[in-house]
C-alpha cells in the first residue's frame, strides 16, 4: 500500500493536490511566480508518517521529481521554504526538511511554500515536474 | 494444546549412527547404554504436544518439536506419531518402510496414530521402528495475543503544472459538467464571480443534446471552467471555477439549459470541525459576544467577525482566510492593460464609517466567603460558688451560638486539632459533619474561698463552666464586573470627527451559590486556616472564559472599525486574467486615480459565439484609509483584557472582631456594673435574690447540771425554704440575661451584591493604502 500523506491546498484538509486538482504556477520569462503555501499530512487518525529508512532519525523531505530530464522544466526551476519569508533565501531545487514524523490529523499539518521560475523560457504548459515526499512509512501512532 | 507445523509432506528417514534426512531437521544416534538406537525426528516448529509414554514398550516422548524413539522397548505393531509429523495411519503397515508420499495428511482427530519410521542402520539393510504415542491433549483454551501492526510505505508525488504564457490573444473557454467536456455546447456567455468571504459562483447556459432532459440529474454535477490560451505550441488552461451545479435552469423559448454553480463553500465549511474551523480562521468565539451560532457557517462567520479578513476557497478549493492589510502588490494596472473607460472609483463614505465604540461588557459570578472566630468562655467558679448563681448548662450555650447564624465545630484553635483527635478541618466534606464544642465541665466539688463551706454538684455532663468554639460562617457574593471597553481610531476621529456605536457582551455563570451556602459539605473549601478567605467561583464561566469573551468582543470592534474604512472602491477591467484573485492585492495606476489596496471582487466573463468574442476580467479593490495626513503615528493596543479588581482586604478593626473571648457578667451585687450593657457577650446572670435553705437542723450534746446526764441541747432547728439574699440589690439586677454571643457583623462591601466598573481603552490603527484622484 502507498502511503496516506498528501499535499493539500488548504490546512483544513478539504481539497487534496490530485492530477485534475494540481498544484500551478505561472512564471513568466523575466519573474518567478509568487510562492503558494500548501500543507503536507493526512486527514485520517492514529497515523505517523516517517522515512522508511531510519524511521524517527531520518527527515520526510520535500524535494522535487523531475519526469523528464531532457526537457521542460528543470528540479531547479522550484524552491521550498516553511516560511513565506524564507523563500528569497532558499536553495532553487534544494529538498526541504519536514520533520523526521509527521503525525495524521489536520492539525498535526506541516505548512510549507513554494516558487517556481521558468529557466526554459518558452511559451508552454509544464507538466514534467512533480513534488515528492519519497521514502514514506505509515505507522500506527 | 496442538501446534501446526510447516513440515507435513515431508519424509521421515534416519541413517543409524548418522543424521536423519528430511522433516526439516531430525537426527539419530545409538544409545550405547541401551540396547537399541533413539531416533529423533525434529517437527521443524513447535509441535505444542506432549505425548507421554503410555506403559513399557510404548516409548515416546517429545518436546520443543522433537520426537524420540527407544527402540529396546518398542513393540512390534502399529506403531506411529502424531504432531508435528503428521502422517497417515491407514497406509502404514509395521516393518516396512514407508515413504514421503505417505506423510501428507494431518491427523483431524484425537487418538493414536502410526507413522513409519525409516532408519537405515550403518550395516545393512532396513530398520522400521515402529513407535506408539498416544497422545494425550490438555484441556482448556488458550488465548494467543495476536498483534498486528499494518504499516504501509510508499512514494508520494504532486503533480505541478507550470504554465508560461505567451503573448496570443487567441482562446477558449473549456467547460466540464459532471466530467464531461460540454464546451461545444456552450452558448453565450460563461461567468464566474468572486467576492472576498463569500462563494465562488459561476454561471453559463449549454444547449442539451437532443432527448428528454432530466433537470434533478444536473443538481450538485461537479462543474469547471478554464479560460484555455492558445499559444503557438499549444493550449495553456487556466482553472477560472471548480464547484457544483446549483440550479439548472430550463428556457423552453430557446431549449438551452441554463447552469447556477457555486463552490459550495457555505456546506463545506458547514461540514467542518469547529476546531477545524478555528485552526483555519484563528478566530475567536464567545457565546457571550456572538450568541449561540445556528450551524457552523453561521459559527465560522462568527470567527471571521474578529478577523481582520475573509474567508473563502481559491480556485484550487483550497479554504483560506486572507488578511485585509499587508499583501504586496501582485500586479499593477495602468491605461496599458485596462479596457477604455473601465476604471472607477467610488469615495469612501461618512456614513460607513466607525471609528468609535463604546463596548459594555458585564461578567456575573459568586465570589465566595468564609471566616472564621474563635471563642472563648470560661466562668469564674469563685464568684458562681459564692453567690450560688445557677449552672451554665450546654443547651444553653449551643442554643446562644445557634442563635448567630454561624455554624460552630470542635476546636481549641484555627486548623488544630483537639479532644479525641478530632480535626477542626479534617472532614472530608471541608467542614466538619457534627458541630461540637470543647466543653470545660464544672467541677464536683468547690471549695468556697474565706469560708468552710464546700459547692457540691454532680451535673457535669450537661453544665458549662467554660468551652472553646470555633465559629464558621460561609456565604456567597453576587458579583458583576462592569467593563467599559472604548476602542477607538484616534487618526479617524481626527480627520472625521467621532461616529460612534455601541456594542455589548456579558458572561454568567449559573452557578447554584445557595446550595453551596446551605450545605456545608458542598465544594469548593475555603478551609485552608486563614480566619478570613475569598474565592471567585464560576465552574462554567470562569475567569478564562471572562478574558477569552473580552478579548473576543475587542476584536469584534477592531474589525468593525477596521472595515468600515474600506468602504472605498476602485475597480477596472482587463483581458481575462485569472490570476487575479481576492487573495491578491492590485495596484492602479492611471493619472486620474491611483489606488491599491485588496481585491474583494472578480468577474470573469467570457463569450465565444461567433458574434461577440471576448473574455474580460473585471476587479475591484478597497483601498484602506483614514484621510488624515501627518498624524501621530497610532500603535495599536494588544486586545489584552484589563485587570479585574480582587476584593480588598479587611481593615485591622474587622480583624480584631473576629477573636472574642466571652466573659460572666454577674448583676444584682452591689459591685455589679451599671448601666448593663447590649455589648456585652456571654453568661450574663444575676445573683438570687432569694436563697433556698435546706436546714436538716442539728443539736450538741450538754451534761444535766441537776441529773448529771448527758442530754441533746437544740442548736439549730430543721428549715426547708427560702430567704432573702443578703447580697442582692435589686437596683443593680441586669434585666437582659442569659447567654449571650454576638458574631461580627459582615462588611457590606464583602455581602452585599457589588458592581465593581473596570474602565480600558484600545487603541485602533487604521491601514492607509494609496486612494488619490486627480481632478
Amino acid at each position: 500500500m502507498a502511503t496516506d500523506i498528501a499535499i493539500f491546498h488548504d490546512a483544513a484538509g478539504t481539497s487534496p493536490v490530485t492530477a485534475g486538482n494540481p498544484l500551478t504556477a505561472a512564471p513568466d520569462a523575466s519573474s518567478s511566480a509568487a510562492g503558494q503555501q500548501k500543507w503536507i499530512g493526512s486527514t485520517g487518525s492514529g497515523i505517523k508518517h516517517r522515512r522508511k529508512t531510519l524511521p524517527g532519525v531520518n527527515q520526510l523531505q520535500l524535494s522535487v521529481t523531475d519526469a523528464n530530464d531532457a526537457s521542460g522544466l528543470a528540479v531547479t526551476d522550484v524552491r521550498f521554504a516553511l516560511t513565506e519569508a524564507g523563500l528569497t533565501s532558499a536553495t532553487w531545487g534544494a529538498s526541504l526538511n519536514l520533520g523526521v514524523e509527521i503525525l495524521s490529523g489536520v492539525a498535526n499539518m506541516v505548512s510549507f511554500w513554494y516558487q517556481v521560475k521558468d529557466s526554459v523560457a518558452a511559451v508552454a504548459q509544464y507538466s514534467d515536474l512533480s513534488i515528492s515526499i519519497l521514502d514514506v512509512r505509515d505507522d500506527p501512532a | 494444546m496442538l501446534g501446526h507445523s510447516p513440515i507435513a509432506g515431508a519424509p521421515i528417514a534416519a541413517l543409524a549412527g548418522g543424521a536423519i534426512a528430511g522433516v526439516g531437521a531430525a537426527s539419530y544416534s545409538p544409545d550405547a547404554a541401551a540396547t537399541g538406537v533413539y531416533v529423533t525426528v525434529n517437527g521443524g516448529g513447535d509441535p505444542g504436544y506432549s505425548p507421554e509414554a503410555s506403559g513399557a514398550g510404548r516409548h515416546g516422548e517429545a518436546g520443543d518439536g522433537v520426537l524420540a524413539y527407544h527402540p529396546a522397548a518398542a513393540v512390534v505393531g502399529r506403531h506411529g506419531v502424531r504432531g508435528a509429523s503428521a502422517v497417515s495411519y491407514a497406509a502404514i503397515t509395521a516393518g516396512e518402510a514407508h515413504h514421503t508420499s505417505l506423510l501428507t495428511e494431518l491427523p483431524s482427530a484425537l487418538g493414536n496414530y502410526y507413522a513409519p519410521l525409516v532408519v537405515t542402520v550403518g550395516q545393512s539393510g532396513d530398520y522400521s521402528a515402529p513407535v506408539v504415542v498416544d497422545v494425550d491433549y490438555p484441556s482448556g483454551d488458550y488465548t494467543a495475543p495476536l498483534v498486528v501492526a499494518v504499516t504501509q510505505s510508499g512514494d508520494y508525488s504532486a503533480p505541478l503544472v507550470v504554465s508560461v504564457l505567451g503573448t496570443s490573444k487567441r482562446w477558449r473557454h473549456k467547460v466540464t459538467l459532471a466530467g464531461m467536456d460540454v464546451s461545444s455546447r456552450v452558448t453565450g456567455e460563461v461567468m464566474d464571480e468572486q467576492n472576498e468571504g463569500a462563494a465562488h459562483i459561476a454561471e453559463f447556459t449549454l444547449k442539451p443534446a437532443n432527448g428528454s432532459i432530466n433537470p434533478y440529474s444536473y443538481v450538485g454535477a461537479a462543474v469547471t471552467i478554464d479560460h484555455v490560451r492558445i499559444e503557438s505550441t499549444g493550449e495553456i488552461a487556466q482553472r477560472r471555477f471548480t464547484g457544483k451545479v446549483h440550479i439548472p435552469q430550463y428556457n423552453p423559448a430557446d431549449r438551452t439549459i441554463t447552469f447556477t454553480c457555486t463552490d459550495d463553500l457555505q456546506n463545506r465549511i458547514a461540514g467542518l470541525d469547529r476546531d477545524i474551523l478555528g485552526l483555519i480562521t484563528g478566530g475567536r468565539f464567545s457565546l457571550g459576544v456572538q450568541g449561540e451560532p445556528e450551524n457552523n457557517w453561521a459559527y465560522a462567520k462568527a470567527l471571521m467577525e474578529t478577523v481582520a479578513g475573509s474567508l473563502d476557497a481559491g480556485r484550487d478549493g483550497g479554504l483560506r482566510v486572507t488578511n485585509w492589510d499587508g499583501l504586496p502588490v501582485w500586479k499593477t494596472f495602468d491605461l496599458t492593460n485596462t479596457l477604455d473607460g473601465s476604471i472607477g472609483q467610488e469615495l469612501p463614505q461618512r456614513g460607513n464609517i466607525i471609528n468609535r465604540i463604546d463596548a459594555s461588557f458585564e461578567y456575573r459570578f459568586s465570589r465566595l466567603h468564609r471566616r472564621t472566630c474563635n471563642l472563648r468562655y470560661e466562668g469564674d467558679m469563685g464568684i458562681i460558688a459564692a453567690n450560688a448563681l445557677p449552672l451554665l448548662t450546654r443547651a444553653t450555650v449551643e442554643a446562644a451560638l445557634e442563635s448567630t447564624g454561624w455554624e460552630f465545630f470542635y476546636g481549641d484553635g484555627f486548623g488544630g486539632s483537639s479532644g479525641a483527635g478530632s480535626s477542626v478541618f479534617a472532614d472530608a466534606g471541608g467542614e466538619p459533619a457534627v458541630p461540637q464544642i470543647n466543653y470545660v465541665p464544672y467541677p464536683e466539688e468547690y471549695d468556697i474561698p474565706g469560708s468552710n463551706a464546700v459547692w457540691i454538684q454532680n451535673e457535669t455532663d450537661t453544665t458549662c463552666l467554660g468551652f472553646q468554639a470555633g465559629m464558621y460562617k460561609r456565604w456567597a457574593q453576587n458579583v458583576t464586573e462592569t467593563y467599559s471597553l472604548t476602542v477607538l481610531a484616534p487618526e479617524s476621529i481626527t480627520q472625521n470627527g467621532e461616529i460612534r456605536r455601541e456594542e455589548r457582551g456579558s458572561l454568567a455563570s449559573e452557578w447554584d451559590a445557595s446550595a453551596w451556602e446551605n450545605d456545608r459539605r458542598a465544594v469548593p473549601v475555603l478551609n485552608s486556616g486563614d480566619w478570613n478567605q475569598t474565592q471567585d467561583y464560576a465552574p462554567d464561566a470562569g475567569a478564562a472564559a471572562r478574558d477569552a469573551a473580552i478579548q473576543t468582543l475587542v476584536d469584534v470592534c477592531v474589525v468593525k472599525i477596521k472595515d468600515s474604512h474600506r468602504s472605498g472602491r476602485a475597480w477596472a477591467t482587463t483581458l481575462m486574467d485569472t490570476s487575479i484573485d481576492v487573495s491578491r492585492a492590485l495596484r492602479i495606476d492611471t493619472p486620474k486615480v491611483k489606488a491599491t489596496g485588496k481585491v474583494v471582487k472578480v468577474r470573469n466573463v467570457s463569450n465565444a459565439d461567433k458574434d461577440a468574442g471576448y473574455a474580460t476580467t473585471e476587479f475591484h479593490i478597497a483601498p484602506s484609509g483614514h484621510g488624515g495626513i501627518g498624524l501621530p503615528e497610532v500603535i495599536e493596543t494588544p486586545n489584552t483584557p484589563p485587570d479585574a479588581p480582587t476584593p480588598a482586604a479587611p481593615s485591622a478593626a474587622t480583624r480584631s472582631a473576629f477573636g472574642q473571648a466571652l466573659s460572666m457578667h454577674v448583676g444584682g451585687l452591689a459591685s455589679s456594673p451599671m448601666p448593663e450593657s447590649e455589648d456585652w457577650q456571654g453568661w450574663i446572670v444575676n445573683v438570687q435574690s432569694g436563697i433556698n435553705v435546706s436546714d436538716p437542723g442539728s443539736d450538741a450534746p450538754r451534761i444535766n447540771a441537776e441529773t448529771q446526764k448527758t442530754e441533746r441541747e437544740l442548736v439549730s432547728e430543721k428549715y426547708t425554704g427560702g430567704t432573702l439574699n443578703p447580697m442582692y440589690v435589686a437596683a443593680n439586677a441586669y434585666q437582659n440575661t442569659g447567654f449571650r454571643v454576638v458574631m461580627p457583623a459582615i462588611e457590606d462591601d464583602v455581602r452585599d451584591n457589588i458592581a465593581p466598573a473596570i474602565n480600558k481603552t484600545y487603541e485602533v490603527k487604521i491601514p492607509a493604502d494609496e486612494f488619490e484622484l486627480a481632478a
